[in-house]
Parts: structure tokens; sequence; C-alpha cells
């Protein structure tokens, strides 16, 4: 297991290469000058710059080379810790992604965590109720889950709170550390928005999955030795029906950083959604690139763990 | 392809419902009328996402004819007043926005800007990538190699900041939209198509066609392209869903369309920015119509999905989404 594991892992490397290239060549072979959008700060008019002005902005920041040059230059600045520093507020990008970075992350896993709470027992519910009413409510709930654009949910949410509970998450922000309540407070609106639409396919996944193992043999007998229901569904079937769900949560994790970004915009959290807005406004492609290649080092990282995890789950599985 | 079919509805009886009728015979021999009626006594839900999506197309169609107001044009009334945020009343059915335009208007010519997004993502994105899919896993070797380590690095990065990526660099217009989309779509299709073609590929007619000296380019059209169509259904119908969805949040993150076009996302936008209780009406309309017709798409997929494809149940395309 631990050489499948270095192996994954080496395999990142490529993985990581491709995406950052992909990225640094999307903003090279089309028009468009960071230097120039600085320079006439950001929607400003672009007649008023001069070309010196321009040559000398774009020398200062290392855009006048080659992009390959660029890419290297870029590349060994990574390998030594350095993100590089923001073009548009001349920061080191590090320093304004570090914090951002754990918002993000806090909120992801608490929509996880709420969703695979809400999911596993809604799918296993529709499971072993199979074509019941329930199941029926059930599979509609999640047909609406997956249908529900988060923007429009985020934007109910606070209307349903701000009228009906006259409540809305206080203004401003505090770390999990300073203040684990008030951080609650601020993130638990933002956290069930993109739980909601997650919870949909977990649920779905959960429920076919269960199915499929409640048909199986080893079932049979456990209920013919006399097994009370609820260890047949407990313990027997929903272990091994939650290898999918696992997996789906691993892919889950990625669609929800993606997510992050508009619930961000909506409950005006500091994480990294705001700032990778910002960043496109600007044209900031220092700052793009890092939360680029963080995020994606993250979704590879939990992919792995998924995997790995298999074999804890699952004896059966073995690693080649 | 006939006997195709007969496996296809054979299959079918295998896993429905004791409850659903168990005929043997292809729904793809009968005249079309009766073959939708059936679809429709089969599917009731997909039937519904059908006629919703019948009803998108009709709106886009008659929206010069059945819309009160001209969608762009700030209102003035008799005393030159403008209606800003009006409530739903006799004289504007949804109410009318921040800047005093009617809702109403705006949605119905919101559906032409999500059908062209959609059509046209789907018709560029879903086609293309197809290929891609399909050439990946019959060529093999360095090409399948290469388009591999691009699939793999696109599925790491969600598909909404590969998308938001384009769209900076891009810039907002309508058509921009769609090349992001199209490009947001490599990953996830491409992956699909390839995993069907391998499939596909280690048929016994296939190799059969290869031993008797078929040439790759006839087996590839002859063979492997009729037994991949369903799912190009199947994913189009999807991704149908999935680029009006995306194009929603491109408008209402303000990087999608230009603000002044009718986009049910962009309508979005103030109410997100605490507007909402203020003026309900505004933020609930647009985001419905948004979700009613995405439902749609889904329904009617999922029922394509179950008649066509039935082993693709429960781990559809639509898992593999980015939203």
């Amino acid at each position: 297991m631990g050489k499948y594991a270095l192996r994954r892992a080496l395999l990142f490397i490529p993985t990581l290469l491709v995406a950052t290239i992909l990225v640094f060549t999307l903003f090279w072979i089309v028009p468009g000058d960071p230097a120039l959008t600085i320079l006439a700060g950001g929607e400003g008019d672009s007649g008023a710059v001069s070309p010196e002005q321009l040559q000398q902005l774009r020398q200062t920041l290392g855009l006048d080379r080659p992009i390959y040059v660029q890419y290297a230059s870029w590349l060994t600045n990574v390998l030594r810790g350095d993100l590089g520093t923001s073009l548009w507020y001349k920061t080191p990008v590090w320093n304004q992604l570090k914090g951002r970075f754990l918002v993000t992350m806090e909120l992801a896993v608490m929509a996880i965590v709420l969703a695979i709470c809400a999911a596993v027992p809604l799918g296993v519910i529709s499971a072993v109720k199979q074509d019941t009413g329930l199941d029926y409510l059930s599979r509609i709930f999640s047909s609406i889950g997956i249908a529900l654009p988060t923007f429009w949910f985020g934007i109910l949410i606070v209307y349903a709170f701000a009228t009906f509970f006259e409540w809305l998450p206080p203004l401003g922000y505090a770390t999990l550390w300073d203040d684990p309540l008030l951080n609650l407070q601020q993130l638990i609106l933002p956290a069930l928005t993109l739980a909601f639409n997650d919870l949909a396919f977990t649920a779905r996944v959960t429920r076919s999955s269960m199915l499929e193992v409640m048909r199986e043999d080893y079932l049979r007998t456990a209920r013919a030795k006399g097994l009370v229901e609820l260890r047949v569904i407990g313990r027997h079937a929903l272990k091994n029906a939650l290898l999918p769900v696992l997996t789906v949560s691993g892919y889950q994790f990625a669609r929800l950083l993606g997510g992050v970004i508009i619930v961000e915009s909506i409950f005006v959290v500091p994480g990294m959604g705001t700032l990778l807005i910002d960043s496109i406004i600007h044209r900031d492609f220092i700052v793009l690139q890092a939360i680029v290649l963080l995020i994606a080092a993250v979704v590879l990282i939990l992919n792995l763990m998924v995997d790995l995890s298999y074999g804890v789950l699952d004896p059966r599985v073995r690693y080649q | 392809m006939a006997r195709e079919d007969g496996m296809m509805a054979g299959r079918e009886t295998v896993v429905a419902s004791p409850l659903l009728e168990t005929r043997t015979e292809s729904p793809a021999r009968a005249a079309p009328w009766i073959a939708v009626a059936r679809f429709a006594r089969r599917k009731p839900l997909g039937a519904l996402g059908g006629l919703i999506v019948l009803a998108l197309v009709a709106t886009a169609l008659l929206a010069p004819l059945i819309s009160p107001y001209d969608p762009r044009q700030i209102i003035r009334e008799a005393d030159n007043r403008v209606p800003v945020y009006v409530a739903p009343g006799p004289a504007y059915p949804m109410g009318t926005d921040h800047v005093g335009r009617d809702i109403v208007s705006r949605i119905i010519y919101g559906a032409r800007i999500s059908l062209y997004v959609g059509l046209g993502a789907v018709l560029i994105g879903v086609t293309g990538w197809f290929v891609v899919g399909m050439v990946s896993a019959y060529a093999g070797r360095l090409v399948d190699l290469v388009v591999q380590r691009v699939v793999d690095a696109m599925m790491a990065v969600p598909g909404l900041i590969i998308v938001l990526a384009i769209m900076a660099v891009l810039g907002s217009s309508l058509n921009n939209v769609i090349i992001a989309i199209v490009i947001g779509m490599l990953a996830p299709v491409v992956r699909t198509v390839r995993s069907q073609v391998l499939s596909v590929k280690e048929m016994e007619y296939v190799v059969a066609a290869r031993a008797i000296g078929a040439p790759s380019a006839r087996i590839i059209v002859r063979h492997i392209m009729p037994n991949c169509l369903a799912i190009y259904l199947i994913l189009a119908t999807y991704y149908l869903g999935f680029a009006i969805i995306l194009e929603a949040s491109l408008s209402f993150l303000g990087v999608g369309v230009p603000p002044d076009v009718p986009s049910w996302g962009g309508m979005l936008t103030a109410a997100a920015q605490g507007h909402i209780t203020k003026a309900p009406w505004a933020g609930i309309f647009p985001g419905l119509a948004i979700f009613i017709v995405v439902l749609g798409f889904n329904l009617l997929g999922d029922a394509l999905r179950d008649v066509l494809e039935p082993r693709l149940r429960g781990a559809g395309p639509a898992a593999r989404l980015t939203r």
C-alpha cells in the first residue's frame, strides 16, 4: 500500500504541471495585457496610457519575456515555496491566500459533513422503503436539489431567514479560533446552501448502492440467522454500500470548491472564491495561477485519500 | 441496428419494475407518435421533462409575440415616472426590476439566451469532445496518453473555476460564454465517451470486423458510432441543462453576458446584493425559471438514460457534472 501511495503521489506531478501550463498558456494566447489593466486602473480607459509607461511596467513585471521563460521562472519560484507577488495588490500571494484558504476549506468541509449526515440516512430510508411514498418523496427531493441553482438557493435562504426568523448572519468575519460561535453563525447559511445541492447527489448514490447490496446473498444469510433488521441494514448492508458513496463524496468535494466561489460572493465570506473573482477582474494571473495550483493539489490529495481508504473499508481491495 | 434495438428493449424489460408493462417489441419500429406515447406512459416524469423543454422552446420562439414590454427598455409611465421595484400586479405580472424594466418580459426573452447558449454549447461541445473521446479510446497509445493527461489535469480543477478563468481572458459576451462552457465540458464528456468506446471496442462484432480486415474508419463509422448514439443523446440532454445553469452562474457573477442582455442569471445579481428583502419577486421569478428548465432537462435525461442505456443507471453522467 505504501508503494501504491507513493506511485500515485508521483502521478500528481505531471497532472499539476499540465494544469498550470494550461492556465499559463490560456492567458498568453489571447489578447489583453495585465500591465495595461494595472495602468488603466481596472475598468479605466486605456487611451491615457503612454506606450513608454506600458513598456516599463511590462519590463518590471517580467511580462516582456517569452512565455516559456516566464513559466520556468514561475515554476522555480513555486518549488522554492514562493507563489509570487500579486500583479494588482503588489503583495506576496501567499500572504493573501493563507487566511482565505483556511476559510474556504472550513466552509467546504462543513458543507460536505452536513451533506453526508443528511444524505446517507435519506438514501438508506429510500432504499429500504423502495417504491413507497417515502422513497418517492426522497427521490423528488433529490431531483429538486440537483436542479436548484446554488446561487438562487442562497438568495432564497437569506430571504427566508431574514423574513421569517428576522435573523441574518452577522457581518464581518471571525476565525474559528478567535470566536467559534460567531464563526459558526457566519458560516452556517453558506454551508447549508452548498450542502443542499451536494446532498441530492449523495442521497441518490446511497440509494442505488444500498439497493444493489440488499440483493446480495449475505443479507439473506444475516436475516436467516435471525438478526434484527436494524442490525442487518446498519452493519451488513450500509457498511458495504458506503464505498461508492465515499467515491462520489471525493468528486463532490471538487465540485463544492467550485460552488464555494458563488456562495462566498452571496454571503460575503472572505475566502478564496472572492479573491478568485477579484483576480479575474484585474487579470491578476499570478494570483489566479496560485489558486488553481492550490485547489488542484487539494483535489488530487483528497482523491488519493479516498482511493487509499478503500483498502481500509474493504479488505478485498488490493493495491498493486 | 434492428438487432441492437431488440437487445435494448429486451434489456429494459429485465430491469423494469413489475408494475411496468413488459413488452418486448422495439419502440423504434413503431410510428413516432406511438413511441412518444409509450415513452410518456412508461416514464411520466420524463414526459413532464419533455413538456418543460417544449415550453422553453415555444417561449423562446414566440418571445416577441407574448412579451408585454421590450426586455431592455426602462419603462416610463404616464407621469414620466420610472417604475422601480413595483410589486407584481395587473400592469406587471412579475413586477419590475431595480432599474424599472418588466421582469416577465425579461424572463421570456431570457429563454432565448438560455436556449441559444445551451444549444450552442451542446452542438459544439458535446459533438466535438465526443469525437475526441472516441479517437482517444480507439487510437490508444500516445494520443490516448496525451488526451488523458489533459483530462486528468482539468478534472483536478473545479469546472466553474476553469470557465471563470476563460471568461476572464475572453471578456464577457454571449458567444464567449459558449466557448468557455464548451471548454469546461471537455473533461467529463471525453471521459464518459472514452469509457463507453473502450467497452464497445471489445465487443465481438468489432473484433470480427477487424478480423475480416475492415479499415479503422469503417469500424468507427459503421460499428462504434451507432452504438454510442444513445450516449450522445443522453449527454446532450444533460449538458443542455448544465450549460444553462453555467451561463446563469457566470452572468450572476457578472462575467457572463453583458448586463443589458436579459439573462436569467444576470437578473439575480441585484437580488443577491441585499435587494431580496426589498423586492423578493425580482429574486424569485428568474431563479424559478432556471430551476424549472434545468429540472426539465434532468428529468428528460434520466428517462432517456433508463430507456436507452439502463447500464448507466445510478452512475449516470450527471454525477460527474461540475457546477
